[in-house]
């Protein structure tokens, strides 16, 4: 009775075994190869089979031959390649996302210490221009495009990690499209209008003596009282400068990526994304902030802008050097100022 | 506000611009990298045709082949 029970026990142990060995087959390291596989030698021909690590040692770059007239097609793998595909799948996305949301977090936390920037003295009433239409146009318009090539941009790194998820790949796929179409595009007005505002602006951002005080006074945070400032103060030439470097910086390397392979191979492409993509993140969270005190932060700082004048009040307090220069030219003792200086009023 | 809204004017007109500059500077693959050996994406002359919608529509000789089949078996 004992033999028979362990015959049976046996047989069932057998049977268990072969039905768990595809199984395991699946999770197992490959199998030796049988016998039957090797040479009559007993030597394994896949032993023999170069591998990438050793192909590295020999030479950098693994290269082939192609029939195609692409001759970058030949070129299979780079040290190079592995560099780029870390900056853009890892470290990017973390370097963007971590300067927006340290941008949003600093700005909505200076808002809750300090509040909507306004004027000490009341409203007068009386206008003074501050930029004419073309201006005001340049502005508008390289805004405009720098909104659509952010959110566009944004959508090159997070789209597969955010928007995907939530609308699915077709919706993924032909949104992403279509913002690659409204990217390329929307590219050149922005460079016209960063022409625009660089040959407007330039003079009126010449760093100056007062910059030191006003950046030294954290532009009248530090003091209590606003330190004097010309037609702009040292935080707008901080933000004119960062916009025109950092544009230029993105035109140069946009250019270079719109038209790839003209004038650069792949290393030199692989730069002009790092370029494009480190640019754009610092630039976008310097204009979060320039957005924030454009409209949240500061009273009266939209009307400038976006009407064109501003309160004698704000325009006194903010930029008293250049309400003199203005009354200087209207008592007609002064014609250094550009054709933006006319007083309203 | 009619200043925002001209120059949002302005730059999706410079945008059309050149936007279809670009594409017109665009050239097909088999245009821009053509060789005697292989075909790349000739729409006109590539095996499928000029016409081929990505949908596989089978010929009435296949149809009628597979119909038979099917009753066969």
């Amino acid at each position: 009775m004992s033999q028979r029970l362990g015959r049976h026990l046996l047989t069932t142990l057998v049977l268990i075994g072969a039905l768990n060995c595809p199984a395991g087959a699946q999770h197992g390291q490959d199998p030796v190869p049988p016998a039957s596989t090797a040479r009559a030698s007993g030597a394994n021909p896949t032993e023999q089979a170069v591998t990438e690590q050793r192909l590295f040692q020999q030479q950098r770059k693994l290269e082939g031959r192609i029939s195609i007239p692409d001759y970058k097609a030949a070129l299979l793998e780079q040290p190079q390649g592995r560099s780029y595909q870390f900056f853009h799948e890892r470290l990017l996305p973390w370097l963007m996302g971590a300067l927006i949301v340290a941008m949003v977090a600093g700005l909505a936390l200076f808002f809750v210490m300090r509040g909507r920037i306004r004027t000490q003295a009341p409203q007068t009433g009386i206008k003074i221009k501050r930029f004419n239409v073309l201006e005001r146009t340049a502005h508008w318009m390289t805004a405009t495009c720098f909104i659509v090539l952010a959110l566009t941009g944004i959508n090159y790194v997070f789209g597969k990690r955010l928007l995907f998820p939530l609308i699915g790949p077709d919706a993924f796929a032909a949104f992403s499209q279509w913002s690659k179409f409204a990217h390329t595009a929307v590219a050149w007005p922005f460079m016209l209008g960063l022409l625009m505002m660089a040959v407007l602006w330039v003079r009126g951002n010449l760093p100056d003596r007062h910059d030191w005080r006003w950046l030294r006074e954290f532009g009248g945070f530090a003091s209590g009282t606003h330190p004097p400032a010309g037609r702009f103060n040292a935080g707008q030439k901080l933000i004119f400068w960062s916009v025109i470097i950092f544009g230029l910086a993105l035109s140069v390397t946009g250019i270079i990526m719109l038209f790839p392979f003209w004038t650069l191979d792949i290393n030199g492409m692989q730069w002009a994304q790092y370029g494009h993509a480190s640019a754009a993140s610092i630039l976008i969270a310097v204009i979060i902030a320039h957005i924030y005190i454009g409209t949240l932060g500061m009273v009266g700082a939209y009307d400038a802008i976006g009407r064109g004048e501003v309160d004698l009040t704000w325009a006194r307090e903010h930029h008293s050097l250049w309400v003199e220069q203005q009354q200087r030219v209207i008592r007609g003792h002064d014609d250094s100022v550009g054709p933006a200086g006319v007083p309203a009023e | 506000m009619p200043v925002i809204l001209l120059s949002i004017t302005i730059a999706a007109l410079l945008a059309v611009i050149a936007g279809l500059g670009l594409f017109s500077m665009q050239k097909p693959v088999y245009q821009s990298q053509p060789m005697p050996s292989v075909r790349l994406g000739d729409p006109g002359h590539n095996l499928v045709g000029p016409s081929w919608s990505g949908i596989h529509k089978p010929l009435r000789a296949e149809r009628a082949v597979n119909t038979k089949s099917g009753q066969s078996g």
